[in-house]
């Protein structure tokens, strides 16, 4: 440990370098904005930019990319507690109290605990890189088919903690998300599956454009709906409120753990440490029913979560070798592109560079902070522009947004057509958060399950095979036993009480 | 919300779920090795079919409800958030315009929204943008016509500069170039 201290130290020293130190507040601005800016997310981003990276120091190019790639996890907060339009996909979570937060006034708040819950976040999971990344990336290493299963299906359980007032409802939300993510290609055979022929549909529903839909769109019609309201359905009424942010401490702890137990998962995505966040905040809390009406856990937890996600995934790729996502395998191209080759010989070979860039995310988070914290007044100025200018430029931002993603236009009719999904879901009272879960989750879990199948040769056991896998099954278990049972409680008193 | 609300929805459910289960059939449901690409979507498909019709079971009228029901409710159907129940028939003819407004308002906005995606290829994104917040300000929020327009041209050149140029997204050019 005191050798790690002092390798970062180290690498503090060049990290601290005045051109370095501009290359992580210019890559820390570029990911809030590409955050902020929904469609475009930090794998685009990052991949455009690694040709003009290449012409600077390696250092310098990987100190920016890397905080593009963290810096998103925040931008795409603001947009979802400003308007309900979630930024990036794990920022969807964040719409079901942030926004509700905004809409009571509490829009400064929520931006807030959102900005030190992701600086806490993000710099504890930066720590344990630096003293765990080895011996807690050998136990990812044993995350086969089976315990991604096992990991998945305990997500999916959290279905029943979001199911809101009517189980029915919540369950139909939750089967419409699992059957809007099987449209495409089979993830095992390969075979079409619900294409009808069309070639656009072979490449699946984007989750990205029915996010927007869900939460954006359908919140315009909505507010488009109800004139008297479209002059301010959002109001900044009151000042951060520190007190209630400091009452939020035990849920950035949590959301910390989550977030920075799952980053070191490769494959697992960002949006489930999210979930289950938020999931185990409504779980532990004391008045579960404030959740999805602004309760400030709902925003604390799963953003820290998010962003000790960002920072640990980045663990299985200095340690190993292997990128967790998409935006980590490009930035394995932009290491490998400078001549760095991540896994355990780059601590060995370049053992500077490494350390220069582990310390940069310090510095990262705190630019983040010192950069968002003071933001938040400007930020919150958006909802002084009328509302009917405002929702002008916010479908033009998610028209963009929707169009970047392939070119295709037919995200933004998948969009603009889950708008209306999710207007009615509103009108119908349908929750929005079980869709959500299982459109992300649903296939990696089928996918996890026929996987393991696959190399069991049919053999069901294999799930009980590893305690990982058996461990997950039984918290899974006990969650659905949990609620079960405490709904039978409820409905055998309101039938007494009747 | 309405009964009718919850019950057209129902069948909507229910005509979804028919159809996963139609073309699930279609697919592999088992394999030697387990579960093929048909299994778990016909599953999920007579799952929601069975929830729609309990669905559909909750929000049926019967016959004692209607007759209360009648009395007190605008058989009108409601269009509004707020349940049908609060809507007295023709005593309001003001809460009635309002709510009539309001749907059209979301009518219109979904139009618009539906041109865009005609045009969008087709006039470009400088174009289509500009006549969208153009159509929103001056048709949509009743805004003055010059204001209106000139907004429209500033907010479609700025955000086409800054996704375009600055941001090298590609953005379609209408078929004269522009």
């Amino acid at each position: 440990m005191s050798e790690s201290i002092e390798f970062l130290l180290q690498g503090l020293q060049i990290a601290l370098r005045p051109e370095n130190l501009i290359f992580a507040l210019i890559g820390c601005l570029l990911g809030t904005m590409v955050g902020v800016l929904p469609g475009i997310g930090p794998t685009a981003t990052t991949a455009m930019l690694i040709p003009i990276a290449a012409t600077f120091n390696p250092v310098a190019s990987i100190i920016m990319l890397c905080a593009i790639y963290y810096g998103a996890q925040y931008g795409g907060t603001i947009t979802s507690i400003l308007l309900n339009t979630p930024g990036e996909v794990a920022s969807a979570v964040t719409c079901l109290d942030g926004y509700q937060m905004a809409k009571r006034g509490r829009a400064a708040t929520a931006l807030a605990v959102s900005a030190v819950g992701s600086f806490v976040g993000g710099t504890i999971a930066t720590f344990g890189l630096v003293f765990l990344a080895l011996p807690l990336s050998s136990v990812a290493l044993r995350f086969g088919p089976a315990e991604f299963f096992a990991l998945l299906l305990f997500g999916l359980t959290l279905v029943v903690g979001l199911a809101g007032k009517s189980l029915k409802l919540a369950f139909i939300s939750a089967l419409l998300g699992a059957l809007i993510a099987s449209v495409g290609i089979d993830p095992v055979l390969g075979e079409p599956r619900f294409t009808f022929g069309s070639t656009q549909l072979l490449n699946g529903i984007g989750f990205i454009p029915v996010l927007m839909g869900l939460f954006g769109i359908s919140e315009i019609l909505t507010n488009v709906k109800n004139p008297e309201q479209m002059s301010s359905p959002l109001k900044q009424t009151e000042r951060t409120n520190w007190r209630a942010i400091a009452k939020t401490g035990p849920s950035i702890a949590r959301g910390t753990g989550v977030g920075f137990l799952l980053g070191l998962v490769p494959g697992v995505g960002a949006a489930v440490p999210t979930f289950i966040s938020y999931g185990l905040e409504k779980k532990v809390s004391k008045f579960p029913g404030r959740f999805g009406s602004g309760a400030i856990e709902g925003v604390a937890g799963p953003e820290t979560a998010n962003n000790a996600y960002a920072n640990a995934s980045i663990i299985p790729l200095f340690a190993l070798g292997i990128p967790a996502s998409a935006t980590l395998a490009v930035l394995m191209g932009a290491f490998l592109q400078n001549g760095l080759t991540p896994g355990p010989l780059l601590f060995v070979e370049h053992a500077d560079l490494a350390w220069a860039i582990i310390a940069s995310f310090f510095i990262g988070n705190v630019f983040l902070l010192v950069l968002n914290l003071p933001l938040i007044p400007a930020w919150v100025a958006i909802l002084k522009i009328p509302y009917s200018l405002l929702y002008g430029v916010i479908l033009v931002f998610s028209i963009v947004g929707a169009y970047a993603l392939r070119s295709d236009i037919f995200d933004i009719a998948v969009m603009l057509a889950f708008g209306v999904v999710g207007y009615w879901f509103k009108r119908l009272d349908i929750p929005l958060a079980p869709l959500c879960l299982t459109l992300i989750l649903a296939p990696m879990v089928e996918k996890a399950l026929r996987q393991s199948l696959s190399v069991s040769q049919g053999d069901p056991s294999i799930f009980i095979s590893s305690p990982i896998s058996i461990v997950l099954l039984l918290l899974s278990g006990t969650a659905i036993y949990a609620f079960v049972s405490k709904t039978v409680r409820t409905e055998h008193r309101v039938s007494v009480d009747e | 919300m309405n009964r009718r609300a919850y019950l057209i929805a129902a069948g909507l459910l229910l005509g979804l779920a028919v159809l996963v289960c139609a073309q699930s059939v279609t697919l592999v449901i088992w394999t030697p090795i387990g579960p093929g690409p048909g299994f778990f979507t016909v599953i999920m498909g007579g799952i929601l079919g069975i929830l729609a019709v309990a669905l559909a079971m909750e929000h049926r009228k019967k016959p004692a409800e209607v007759a209360s029901a009648e009395s007190a409710v605008d058989t009108t159907p409601s269009t509004d958030a707020e349940p049908a129940s609060n809507v007295v028939p023709g005593s309001d003819t003001k809460t009635g315009r309002r709510l009539n407004s309001g749907s059209r308002r979301v009518v219109l906005l979904f139009l618009g929204l539906a041109a865009v995606l005609v045009f969008f290829e087709l006039l470009g994104y400088r174009f289509t943008i500009f006549l969208l917040l153009a159509y929103l300000l001056v048709v949509i929020e009743k805004r003055r016509l010059i204001s209106s327009v000139a907004i429209a041209v500033v907010l479609s050149a700025a955000s086409f500069y800054v996704f375009s140029d600055l941001l090298s997204v590609p953005l379609p050019i209408s078929v004269v170039g522009i």
